[in-house]
C-alpha cells in the first residue's frame, strides 16, 4: 500500500466519516464504471459500489489489507459483481461470459483500462463547452460535421476544428497514459502482491 | 493549469485522421491517409489506438457524465446510519436528512441526478432559493440550469413517452440533447417552447416570458393564438402576458451576446476585452483578419479563449496583464 493510502486505510479503520467520505467521493466513478461493465445496470451497480463501502466502514478494523486499498475494493467490488449476476442470471449470455472472476493479470488489467476510462472522460469533462457539445454530439449522438454545423449555427471548419481539438486532448491522455510504465510496474507489484 | 501546454500538442495529421475516424474521408483524403498510415508502424499504431478508443473507449461516458458522487455518498451515509461515527458533523445530521438521502438516491436510480427536490404526485420539482444557482442533469443528457427564485417540474415520465419542463417561474437555461422522436418542450401558463437541438434560457416572471436562443433553433408558441414563431441562434423574443401588453411579442435587444459570424479575430478580442475587463493581445498582427464564426456566450473567459484558438489553431499564454494569442507551431502539416 502506498504510504498516502496506508494513511487514508488507518483513518478510515479509526472511523474517520471525513476521510471515508472523501475517499469515497474521489473513487466513486471508478468504482461505479467497474461495476457497469459487469451489470450493464447504472443504478444496480451504484447499489454494488455501497454495499462494498458500507462493509468497508462496518468491518474496517477485521479487514486485513494486503494490497492497495483501491484494488483490494476493485476485487470485492467485481465478487459483489459476480454474486449478483449469480443471484439474478438475467441475461445468461452475458453471465456465461462473465461468470468465471477474471484471472488476476486479467483481472489487474481490467483495473488498468477503468483507471485509462476515467482520464479520458475527466478530459472530455474538461474541453471547451461548446467544444465538447460538438465533441459530444459527433460521437454520441452520432451526428454529421454539417447536421452539428447547421444545429448550432456554425461554420463546418469550426466543427473540425472542435472534433480536433477534443481528439488531440485523448490522444495526450493516452501519451501520458502509455509514458507511465514505471508508476504502473509499482503499482501492480503492491496489487499482485497478494 | 495546463492549457498552455494542451494547445501546443499536435504532431498528427489531424485534417486526415478526424474525417477518417467518422467515416467522412474524401476519395483524395482518402489516399492520403492511406499514404500516412503506410509510412510507419508507429503512425498505423498510433491510428489503431484512436480508432479504439473513438468506438470502445469512451461508449460508456453517459454513466460517467449521470454519476453524481455526492448523491451516491447521500444515498451511502444513509446506510452508515447505524455504525457510531466519531465525527461530530456526521452524528449532527438528523434522521429526517437520512430520509432524503434515501430520497435523493431514488432519483438517481431514476436515472436523473440532481442536488435537492421535492416530490409531487405529478413529477419532480426543483427550485433553488436566493442568491442559489444549480444545474439539473436529466437522464437524457440534456442539462437545465436554474437562476436563483426558479422553480421547474419534470414529468414521472420524463424521457419514456415525452420530454416536457414546466417551467413555473424564474429563469433557467436549456442545453439540449437532440432526439427526433422525443421533442424537447418547455411548457409554461401562457407560452410553450419546443427544441430543434439547441441551447435557449428562458425568463418567466409574472407579466412576461422571455427567450434567448444560443444555439440551433426553437419553436416558440403563443397557447392563446396557436401563434408559432421560429427562433435561431442570437434571436431572442419577449412576450407579455399583463394585461397592460397582454399577448404583445416584442423581438428583444440581444447586445452583450458574444456572437460572431465570420467576424475578424481583431473583432472578436475586442468584445471579449469589453465583457470581462482583461486585455488580450494578439503576438502577430496578421492574425487579427483571421475570420471565424463561434458562439461563446456563457462561457469563461478562459474557455472563451481556448475555443477560439482551438478553432483557428492558435497557441495562447498568460502573463499579469492578461492573454496573449500566437500562431501555432505545426511539427507535421
Amino acid at each position: 500500500m502506498s504510504p498516502e493510502e496506508d494513511k487514508i486505510w488507518r483513518s478510515i479503520q479509526r472511523k474517520d466519516g471525513e476521510a471515508f467520505e472523501h475517499f469515497y467521493k474521489d473513487h466513486y466513478k471508478f468504482f461505479l464504471l467497474a461495476a457497469c461493465k459487469y451489470l450493464g445496470d447504472a443504478p444496480l451497480a451504484q447499489e454494488v459500489v455501497n454495499d462494498v463501502f458500507v462493509r468497508l466502514w462496518q468491518d474496517a478494523e477485521r479487514i486485513d489489507i494486503q494490497s492497495s486499498l483501491k484494488s483490494y475494493l476493485y476485487r470485492a467490488v467485481v465478487n459483489r459483481c459476480l454474486n449478483e449476476l449469480d443471484k439474478h442470471k438475467r441475461d445468461r449470455q452475458h453471465f456465461q461470459e462473465l461468470k468465471h472472476r477474471p484471472e488476476e493479470t486479467a483481472e489487474w488489467k481490467e483495473m488498468e483500462d477503468n483507471e485509462l476510462k476515467i482520464r479520458l472522460y475527466k478530459a472530455i469533462d474538461d474541453l471547451p463547452e461548446q467544444c465538447r457539445k460538438v465533441f459530444r454530439m459527433s460521437r454520441f449522438e452520432e451526428l454529421k460535421q454539417q447536421e452539428i454545423a447547421d444545429r448550432l449555427g456554425i461554420s463546418i471548419k469550426t466543427v473540425k476544428n472542435h472534433i480536433t481539438h477534443a481528439l488531440q486532448q485523448l490522444n495526450r491522455v493516452l501519451d501520458e497514459w502509455n509514458t507511465l510504465p514505471m508508476l504502473l510496474a509499482m503499482v501492480k507489484y503492491f496489487f499482485g502482491h497478494h | 493549469m495546463d492549457s498552455q501546454s494542451s494547445y501546443t500538442y499536435d504532431d498528427l495529421p489531424w485534417q486526415l485522421i478526424v474525417p477518417a475516424l467518422q467515416g467522412e474521408l474524401s476519395p483524395v483524403e482518402s489516399l492520403q491517409f492511406d499514404e500516412w498510415l503506410a509510412a510507419s508502424p508507429a503512425n498505423r499504431e498510433k491510428y489503431q489506438r484512436l480508432v479504439h478508443v473513438w468506438q470502445e473507449g469512451i461508449a460508456d461516458y453517459s454513466i460517467y457524465q449521470n454519476a453524481d458522487e455526492s448523491l451516491a455518498w447521500e444515498a451511502l451515509r444513509g446506510r452508515l446510519g447505524e455504525v457510531p461515527v466519531i465525527r461530530t458533523d456526521f452524528r449532527q445530521r438528523s434522521s429526517t436528512t437520512r430520509r432524503w438521502a434515501v430520497a435523493a438516491a431514488l432519483l438517481l436510480i431514476a436515472g436523473g441526478a440532481a442536488i435537492l427536490y421535492n416530490r409531487k404526485g405529478d413529477g419532480v420539482s426543483y427550485e433553488t432559493a436566493t442568491g442559489e444557482q444549480k444545474t439539473v442533469a436529466l437522464p437524457d443528457g440534456s442539462t437545465i440550469t436554474l437562476q436563483q427564485h426558479t422553480t421547474i417540474r419534470l414529468a414521472d415520465d420524463y424521457n419514456r413517452n415525452a420530454r416536457t419542463v414546466v417551467l413555473l417561474g424564474g429563469e433557467a437555461s436549456f442545453d439540449v440533447a437532440h432526439q427526433q422522436q422525443r421533442p424537447f418542450v418547455v411548457d409554461m401558463d401562457a407560452a410553450s417552447v419546443k427544441d430543434i437541438g439547441t441551447s435557449f434560457t428562458i425568463v418567466k416572471t409574472a407579466d412576461s416570458i422571455r427567450l434567448i436562443v444560443s444555439s440551433g433553433k426553437v419553436a416558440f408558441t403563443k397557447k392563446e393564438t396557436g401563434e408559432t414563431r421560429e427562433l435561431g441562434a442570437g434571436g431572442s423574443l419577449c412576450l407579455y402576458t399583463a394585461t397592460a401588453h397582454r399577448g404583445e411579442i416584442r423581438t428583444t435587444d440581444s447586445a452583450g451576446l458574444l456572437r460572431f459570424d465570420n467576424s475578424p479575430l481583431a473583432d472578436i478580442v475586442a468584445a471579449l476585452q469589453k465583457q470581462y475587463g482583461k486585455s488580450i493581445r494578439l503576438g502577430d498582427s496578421t492574425l487579427a483578419q483571421k475570420r471565424l464564426t463561434v458562439h461563446l456566450d456563457g462561457e469563461s473567459l478562459e474557455d472563451a479563449i481556448k475555443t477560439v484558438c482551438a478553432s483557428l489553431h492558435l497557441d495562447y499564454s498568460t502573463d499579469e496583464t492578461g492573454y496573449i494569442l500566437k500562431k501555432k507551431d505545426y511539427k507535421i502539416k
